[in-house]
């Protein structure tokens, strides 16, 4: 433990500890690397204690403890693994088991699954229990729009019940009924349906709560997964991508404390469907389909020919594509005019994640020096427009009327409105299949790493600019992630991934 | 080699002895033949072949596959293919497809012993699966449900 923060002293299965003071026993074996095993903890919420399954032996106290629930204190000896409280997880589990169906092959939870886990590490009995004996509960209930609920599956942790009332602010969700008919109801006329449900999917150690979208779709064990940042809004909230058979299927919150703690809204959570569908595969220009090096030239002849060029950045763009797009003009095309901007309509954000700004990097484009807004530029009369990951038709149809007569080139990875008007289109990579960094309003930059391969023809921003910019005649060095970050950090330094990292002081 | 070998005439009428000493033996004892009249006769299979796979019913008729995945998962040829979704009875999932790609498949039997709810075996005994078409050597769930 640094400076600063007040420590105790105490004993954790035979070895002195520190931990900072007034933190809970289960966090501060978690920080030793000693894991006990839970339920109804989450960080992310309040402590209950509800679940028993955490429970440590603390000499000198006559009973078994929830860790937790217990702050650690100064010369407390604990003890995790103890015959004693090994002999307690087996009878929580068993109980926890006696109405639970063994229908592993079923449930969507198979593979990520706290029961199965813990069963197989702390239990491993044979059920006492009949199988007609067991007390059936409503399966496949519709919970809300996202979530489908399977009561027998359920073991009463109430996380769900403690997100919505205490993270998402409603209350939609309680338990009803007493003893072995216990289970998950919404509030009566009402639906699980505020605009972070999703989250409640996340946090179900078992197969009760599952997700409508993601529901029978894939066994997690065939998803590859890979780090990155949400685009919805400026937020940027740190997700987990993961597909299979490349295609995106789940998308996930990735705890980040100092940017969306452990929650993502919905809309981020079923904000992929587009990396995955209509998607430009090729390069199009007025005669057809053009290969990768024929769009080159024929998007460096139309450069060459505009009298005023205008390049049009976007702030979806991450911090690398966007110093990739000055390089291009200051190498390749110095004459031409360059604006940053979206015309994206903000939306209503919240108090807990949801941003009004629905661009994920506004922040890294202004610290660029690209902001300046496309309207004006474009008002300002030029023969051709370059727009890189920007759909101004689609985010406002009023714009036509400010691209009509100029020869439009678009870099998209989508077959959006704007590409589709457009006269010359390249495909470009999403953020899912390359390499990046966003800004987010905080100034907190975080980095998104491939897990797909680029679909068809594309390239990312920074190399299909390059391409451009060989076919002009100039030359804009090597456009790796790597080197470009380390171009944007000599700039401006507060565009670092890595800063203020450490001052992230969470636990496990 | 040695001499006789080398004069290799020598043991092609060797040869022709053996084939003489068949021919004259199997004309006499036409009940100890080792050769079949395939395919009129068919050669009994021992209990444990494994033969063309089958995808078994519950009593009711409906596919016992829940769609698990095991089978996939364990198969070493990557040859099966499913895909699941909603049981329309009350259950809650079930294969709406299920592809085996005969073609790739090695009869290594994993798929049979991952799968937790005996809804695939491999007993059927039939392993004349000759097919003019590619496309035929794709079993469905269909066809691998009724046959």
């Amino acid at each position: 433990m640094s400076g600063g923060v007040e420590t105790v002293r105490f004993t954790l299965n035979g070895v002195e500890r520190e931990a900072p003071k007034g933190m809970l026993l289960i966090d501060a074996a978690r920080l030793h690397g000693v894991d006990i095993p839970r339920y109804c903890s989450h960080p992310g919420l309040k402590p209950e204690g509800n679940c028993r399954m955490c429970v440590v032996e603390i000499e000198k106290m006559p009973k078994l403890q929830t860790s937790c629930t217990t702050p650690v204190q100064e010369g407390m000896v604990v003890h995790t693994e103890s015959e004693r409280v090994l002999e307690e997880r087996r009878r929580v589990m068993e109980f926890l088991l006696v109405n639970h169906p063994i229908d592993c092959p079923i449930c969507d939870q198979a593979g990520e699954c706290m029961l199965q886990e813990y069963y197989m590490r702390h239990d491993l009995q044979p059920s006492r229990v009949e199988l007609e004996e067991k007390i059936h509960k409503p399966k496949r209930v519709d919970l809300g729009p996202l979530v489908v609920l399977d009561a027998e599956r359920c073991v009463l942790c109430s996380r769900c019940v403690r997100f919505c009332r205490d993270v998402a602010g409603v209350e939609e969700l309680a338990i009803k009924n007493r003893g072995g008919h216990a289970e998950i109801t919404a509030f009566p006329g009402r639906r699980l349906e505020n605009p972070y449900s999703g989250n409640v999917i996340d946090i179900c150690p078992v197969g009760a709560l599952t997700s409508r979208d993601f529901r029978f779709k894939v066994r997690v064990w065939f998803l590859k997964t890979a780090e990155s940042v949400c685009p919805g809004c400026e937020r940027g909230c740190s997700i987990h991508i993961e597909q299979y058979q490349n295609e995106v299927q789940r998308i996930r919150p990735r705890e980040n404390l100092r940017v969306n703690r452990y929650w993502i809204c919905d809309f981020g959570r079923l904000d992929y469907r587009w990396i995955n569908e209509n998607r430009l595969l090729s390069a199009e220009g007025p005669s057809g389909r053009l290969r990768p090096e024929e769009a080159d030239r024929e998007a460096a002849r139309l450069l060459r020919e505009a009298k005023a060029p205008l390049l049009v950045a976007s702030p979806r763009m991450s911090n690398e594509s966007l110093f990739a797009l000055r390089l291009f003009r200051e190498k390749a095309l110095p004459e031409a005019r360059i604006a940053g901007g979206s015309f994206r309509e903000p939306w209503e954000g919240d108090a807990i994640l949801k941003r009004p700004d629905r661009n994920p990097n506004r922040r890294g484009m202004e610290t660029l020096g690209l902001a300046g807004g496309p309207e004006e530029a474009l008002r300002a009369g030029p023969d051709l427009v370059l727009v890189i990951e920007n759909d101004l038709l689609g985010d406002r149809p009023e714009a036509k009327e400010l691209l009509t007569g100029k020869k439009v080139i678009v870099l998209a990875s989508n077959r959006d409105a704007t590409a589709s008007a457009a006269g010359l289109r390249v495909p470009v990579a999403t953020y899912a299949e390359t390499e990046g960094s966003w800004t987010n309003f905080e100034g907190i930059t975080q980095t998104f790493h491939p897990v797909l391969r680029p679909v068809g023809d594309s390239r990312s921003v920074a190399e299909a600019l390059a391409g451009i910019a060989a076919a002009l005649g100039a030359d804009l060095g090597p456009v790796d992630a790597g080197t470009l970050r380390a171009a944007v950090l000599r700039e401006a330094p507060q565009l670092d991934p890595a800063r203020g990292r450490e001052e992230d002081g969470r636990v496990g | 080699m040695n001499a006789p070998e080398r004069w290799y005439l020598i043991e092609v009428l060797r040869g022709m002895g053996v084939s003489l000493r068949h021919l004259v033996r199997n004309i006499f004892h036409q009940d100890e033949m080792p050769t079949l009249q395939y395919p009129e006769e068919k050669r009994i299979l021992p209990e444990r072949f494994r033969g063309r796979h089958r995808l078994m019913k519950r009593e009711d008729g409906t596919p016992r596959c829940t769609a698990c995945f095991c089978c996939q998962t364990a198969c070493p040829a990557d040859c099966i293919s499913i895909e699941a979704g909603e049981r329309e009875d009350g259950g809650e999932k079930v294969a709406v497809r299920f592809d085996i790609n005969i073609l790739r498949c090695v009869f290594c039997g994993f798929c049979v012993e991952a799968c937790p709810c005996d809804a695939i075996r491999m007993d059927t005994g039939k392993y004349e699966l000759a097919d003019d078409r590619r496309e035929k050597l794709i079993y469905d769930i269909d066809f691998l449900l009724n046959r």
